[in-house]
């Protein structure tokens, strides 16, 4: 174990320092054929992740590194002094001493399981399991605290969960993954059967249109993608303004007066939620985009500072205005509920993304797979229209379903 | 470190189960150079993994660091699990003791921070002061990886360094900023030593994308480059021969084992033993040794990716694809170097083929769909080919999609010139990332659906 004490004195002569100690206790379940356990594990990870700023020449230079172990500092430190010396980028403060905000992220369900018996709580949830061949589950535990030379400290908690469930019907399987901060908010995979069900006896898709009604998996996906992050939350980050790279422009309209688009890291149980960034500056809401206008940049303490802007902490959960109708997919329109991977060019906005479902006219009797949804991001936001309908999920919190009508085409082929 | 692993054996087989032990350290450098200035971040993880097997399942306990005690304790705690039966895997028995390196031409470990900082900022400075880059990021990281793994039988060690360099320059289109890259993979700095002649060329292919263009959505005949080669052969073939996916029913290759998929002419293998390629190593993490895994021999689907437990669930052969992302994280099946086989033609030839269409250079990536077999590349980016030559007339972010088994029915020419030139990171799903790598020869194929 590695004391706080140990790294505060063995700190003492670098004047600028960061550091965070994370203890990380997990367990998890993998299922096999006919629902038997494959593999149990469990796991326990301690670690402390040190970084140094040194000022030379009225420059700064930083170099972070790891340690497992307090014999390990003496040989680090040199080494990571070495590197801080070699760089030489603009000056910026550390985080001074300041409250943070409180946000729940901690189960005791989970912080209990994972002291007294994992085994029974992950077998309990692999009973709930759609289908149990493939299944996987894991239960996370993480105490962190962050600690700097400049008096600030925060010290935080967090639980996870993560399922992995994969329905096969009809030949064709769908793959639920789900993580989730409390057992509360373990899914019923009643939506994943459903896409699963519909999946199975889905025909080709062999049209074009350029109307498209987001929602279901896909809705969240491309606002909160599993890979990356969103071209629009992308341009809105003060490294890439200060880059050159970003679209930015303060005031400027991108989208209809009605779509508004925040970070929200404050939202209790969410996954994508936390107090405060890597630098222990507190956390806020963030509104990127207001009334169809850029609004405010998303900002570390460095990058912040050399912008001029207020720093605001880490990304959050994107949250967007709900519009005021319920949407509907009408004739000539197909509603996209899932996509196989979308994975966008976060500078370009340009994407291709193969269509696991749709629904012709949104009807539920007409489901389609296959071909290619492509378009930019930032072309469609000028037809965007959202619904009154809002729902909640891991990272992203707005419209249940959202349509397009520019800068986007679904393509069919026929390919067999 | 052998030493400590095989004490922790015999407590782990109090009860008679079958033990073994891993230990992985990874020490990495990531520099980034770019209009901000100069990034660097060192990262270490550390641990190890103890796993035994009661004939039933795996048990394991794993924990950062080298906290010998707490092995200790770990050992014995699953040494009081009583072995059920014997493992439904078989293991080789031949004693191997043995040590392995693989570091380059100049090893990383050697070469000053100060050094890697000039040479960047040099690549740097060449692009950034090219005719029409709007701007520039040069992405530099090193890995010095060790991994230790024990059981009965064998004591194997293996150090594999790595250094790549990617190279991203940006264009101004009318639509607004664009991106090239190139990435470049060796196991020593000598990743680094790239002329200013090609760094010229880099830069030129970046300027050709500023009035690329979206492409109709339509079928194509296109002639793949090695790198969209292997992404086919990696995402949309690959993941479905994966023998735990097999063996959870989730593989639709499972009821092509034996028949044919492609013509003849189509090879596609896996292995890690390519020198110099982003998926080497000597050894798997259940202590296998290099092997290469030929998946689809002369056109039929042959040999699945295993590891020990679901190579025996499905009863095929042992290969070498036993892995996992960190010392914490389960040992799946999973992909090493993947790749097409070469063929006869020459690369011009094939290209003299084509009266109208599409010469794929690079995809920025790929989804699996290892029961429906359907094919999802994205970030393609094409060129036109008329009358057998390259014209110039660039088409981004192309997207290609279809079902697997007709694509692959309609190569019509495999070339012989060859390369491994991927370096990316492979998930499981969306997580479980380790390095691969995945490529051969270019490809040419009738009727590809992209849009």
């Amino acid at each position: 174990m590695i004391r706080e004490s140990y790294i505060k004195k063995r700190l003492g002569g670098v004047r600028f320092w960061k550091a965070i100690r994370a203890r990380r206790r997990s367990a998890a379940l993998h299922l096999t054929l006919g629902g038997r356990v494959e593999t149990g594990l469990h796991t326990e990870r301690d670690e402390v992740e040190i970084t140094i700023y040194s000022e030379h020449d009225g420059r700064m230079g930083t170099a972070s590194f790891t340690i497992f172990s307090e014999e390990e500092f003496d040989d680090a430190l040199p080494q990571a002094e070495e590197i801080a010396r070699c760089i030489s980028n603009a000056p910026f403060p550390l985080q001074p001493s300041k409250r943070v905000p409180s946000v729940a992220l901690a189960d005791e369900a989970i912080v209990s399981a994972l002291k007294q018996d994992p085994d029974r709580l992950l077998r309990s949830l692999a009973r709930t399991l759609p289908k149990t061949d493939s299944g996987e589950i894991e239960l996370r535990h993480v105490r962190t605290t962050l600690f700097n030379s400049e008096g600030q400290r925060v010290a935080s908690e967090r639980t996870e969960f993560y399922v992995e469930a994969t329905i096969v019907r009809g030949g064709r399987e769908h793959l639920c993954h789900e993580r989730g901060v409390r057992l509360a908010d373990w899914p019923d995979f009643a939506a994943a059967a459903a896409i699963a069900r519909d999946h199975a006896r889905a025909q080709r898709y062999s049209g074009t249109t350029s109307r498209i009604l987001l929602s279901g998996e896909a809705i969240q996906e491309f606002w909160s993608p599993q890979i990356g992050l969103s071209p629009l939350l992308f341009h809105a980050g003060a490294r890439v303004k200060h880059m050159g790279l970003s679209r930015y422009e303060r005031g400027e309209m991108v989208a209809p007066a009605a779509f508004s688009l925040a970070s929200n890291p404050l939202i209790d149980y969410n996954v994508r939620s936390s107090r405060c960034d890597e630098d222990g500056v507190p956390s806020i809401v963030v509104p990127v985009i207001t009334h169809g206008a850029w609004d405010s940049l998303y900002a570390s303490k460095r990058f912040a500072h050399y912008l001029g802007i207020p720093a605001t902490g880490a990304l959050g959960v994107i949250e967007i205005a709900p519009g005021e109708a319920m949407l509907a997919a009408e004739n000539g329109c197909v509603e996209i509920i899932a996509l196989s991977s979308f994975v966008p060019n976060t500078v370009s906005g340009d994407f291709s993304a193969e269509v696991r479902l749709a629904y012709l006219n949104g009807d539920r009797r007409r489901p389609v797979h296959g071909g290619l949804l492509s378009g930019n991001v930032f072309s469609m936001l000028p037809s965007v229209q959202a619904s009154r309908l809002v729902v909640e999920r891991p990272g992203y919190q707005g419209p249940a379903a959202m349509r397009f009508t520019t800068g986007v085409t679904y393509s069919g082929f026929r390919v067999r | 470190m052998k030493e400590l692993l095989g004490a922790l054996l015999p407590p782990m087989q109090r009860n008679g189960c079958y033990a073994e032990a891993l230990y992985i350290s990874t020490r990495s450098l990531d520099l980034s150079r770019d209009a901000t200035g100069l990034d660097a971040t060192t990262e270490h993880d550390e641990g190890v993994k103890l796993r035994i097997h009661d004939g039933e399942r795996y048990h394991e306990r794993c924990l950062s660091g080298i906290d010998r005690r707490a092995l200790r304790a770990a050992a014995r705690t699953l040494g009081r699990i009583r072995k059920r039966s014997a493992p439904p895997f078989s293991v080789p028995t031949d004693p191997l003791d043995a040590e392995y390196t693989a570091t380059g031409a100049e090893d990383v470990s050697a070469v000053p921070f100060s050094e890697k900082v000039v040479r960047i900022g040099h690549i740097y400075e060449i692009l950034a002061a090219s005719r029409g880059i709007a701007n520039v990021r040069i992405h530099y990281d090193d890995f010095q990886e060790q991994r230790v793994y024990v059981n009965p039988y064998r004591r194997l060690a293996q150090r594999v360094h790595g250094c790549h360099v990617t190279m991203l320059p940006f264009v101004e289109s009318s639509d607004g900023l664009r991106y090239h890259y190139e990435t470049r993979f060796r196991h020593g700095f000598e990743a680094t030593a790239i002329s200013d002649r090609k760094l010229s060329s880099v830069a030129r292919f970046a300027r050709s994308l500023a009035d690329a263009k979206r492409l109709p959505p339509g079928k194509y005949t296109c002639l793949l480059s090695p790198a969209v080669a292997g992404l086919l052969a990696h995402e949309s073939f690959g993941h479905g021969m994966e023998a735990d996916t097999i063996a959870k029913g989730r593989a639709k290759a499972a009821s092509y084992l034996g028949r044919r998929i492609a013509s003849k002419e189509v090879s596609i293998a896996d292995g890690p033993l390519h020198p110099d390629a982003h998926g080497f190593f000597f050894f798997d993490d259940e202590g296998w040794l290099g092997t290469r895994a030929r998946m689809v021999d002369a056109g039929i689907v042959r040999q699945p990716l295993t590891d020990a437990f679901n190579a025996a669930v499905i009863k095929v052969p042992r290969t070498s694809n036993a892995r996992c992302e960190s010392f914490d994280r389960k040992i799946y099946a999973r992909m090493t170097n993947t790749y097409f086989e070469a063929g006869t033609e020459a690369k011009e030839e094939l290209l003299r083929r084509v009266r109208n269409g599409l010469y794929l250079h690079y995809g920025s990536g790929g989804m699996e769909d290892p029961l429906g077999w359907g094919i999802q590349i994205q970030g393609i980016v094409a060129e036109r080919i008329r009358n057998g030559t390259l014209t110039g007339e660039f088409f981004y972010e192309v997207g290609m999609t279809g079902y697997l088994p007709a694509v692959l029915k309609r190569i019509t020419g495999v070339s012989k010139e060859f390369s491994i030139p991927g370096t990316g990171i492979c998930g499981k799903g969306h997580k479980e990332w380790v390095r691969v790598a995945e490529g051969g020869p270019h490809l040419l194929i009738e009727g590809v659906p992209l849009s």
